[in-house]
């Protein structure tokens, strides 16, 4: 991928960050954080299954990462990818979600917790595919890298 | 130098990622609250992101050079932007919306996507404000426009 397009779907990225995150803050102003979490949840695992419809079928842990590259998103998360015969990991060693976060001032707590919602994209998408689905490491967690390790049914 | 084709692409396809994050958002949320008070809030929300938008930008930000920065950083291109600059407004035609994409790929009703884009446009209201740049935005394309307007009075 081009570093202009790079950039450019970075800086896309974590303007979607701040929408979460500004949104979070508003709804979190008079809901409980608990209820506003378990709401702020649901709709990101939604997206995460709606993500999950554009996917080939049937789909594995292997065409998962492979899909992270040829989209060019292993470029913009500078994702390290390994293939083992019972488990595919995406390591993505730089986020522009929390690079954004970061900026708006939030603080690592709320860094940490806005990071958990955001993966449940993730969570979202590896439900709909039936693959199971660990996340080992989070960068907004103080984790070196992010680690899907998603496993082979 | 970058296929802008690419560009384009790539940046639309981010864009309705995030119209698809709103809808979510706000459809969740919607749940827990009543719906004037689930809108306020959202709204509330991206007028913020405006603000911080409007933050972000140079400082003696103009009609003419919001337009301006509208066509170097390339929103020109995502949204199909046609510009006219006169001597007491400049207005930007938005002939293409690649959040309207995003709601219609969620099943969104012509009602929804109508609000979800007068919540998204409270990015443009919470700019203009922090510049103190008076606006209309007198067409959407969500609300049936050909077009979305906004005119940036001088």
């Amino acid at each position: 991928m081009d570093p202009e397009v790079i950039e450019k779907v970075r800086a896309a990225i974590k303007d979607r960050a701040l929408y979460l995150a500004l949104l979070f803050r508003s709804y979190s102003s008079v809901l409980p954080v608990q209820e506003a979490q378990k709401y702020a949840r649901e709709a990101i695992f939604e997206f995460g299954r709606i993500k999950a419809q554009k996917d080939p079928s049937p789909f594995s842990p292997e065409k998962w990462v492979d899909k992270h590259v040829a989209k060019g998103s292993s470029e913009v998360f500078r994702s390290r990818i390994v293939k083992e015969p019972d488990h595919c990991e995406q390591q993505m060693t730089f986020c522009p979600l929390v690079e954004a976060w970061q900026e708006l001032g939030c603080d690592p707590q709320e860094i940490n917790l806005l990071c958990d919602i955001a993966m449940e994209v993730d969570r979202g998408r590896a439900a709909y595919h039936g693959i199971p689905l660990e996340i080992t490491q989070r960068i907004a967690k103080g984790d070196a890298y992010c680690c899907l390790v998603l496993k082979e049914k | 130098m970058a296929d802008q084709d690419a560009v384009v692409q790539n940046v639309r396809a981010a864009f309705g990622d995030r119209a698809i994050y709103l809808g979510l958002l706000y459809r969740s949320f919607s749940k827990a609250l009543p719906p004037e008070q689930a809108e306020a809030l959202a709204r509330k929300a991206i007028y913020e992101f405006g603000q911080l938008k409007g933050k972000a930008d140079t400082a003696h930000m103009t009609p003419d050079s919001w337009v301006d920065h509208h066509v170097a950083c390339g929103g020109a291109a995502i949204f199909e932007t046609e510009i006219v600059k006169e001597d007491d407004r400049t207005e930007m035609h938005m002939t293409f919306c690649p959040l309207m994409t995003g709601w219609k790929q969620i099943g969104c009703s012509d009602a929804e996507m109508d609000l979800l884009c007068d919540i998204a446009m409270e990015v443009d209201r919470g700019r203009a404000d922090y510049h103190g740049i008076p606006y209309e935005i007198s067409e959407r394309l969500a609300k049936g426009d050909h077009i979305c307007r906004l005119v940036l009075k001088k």
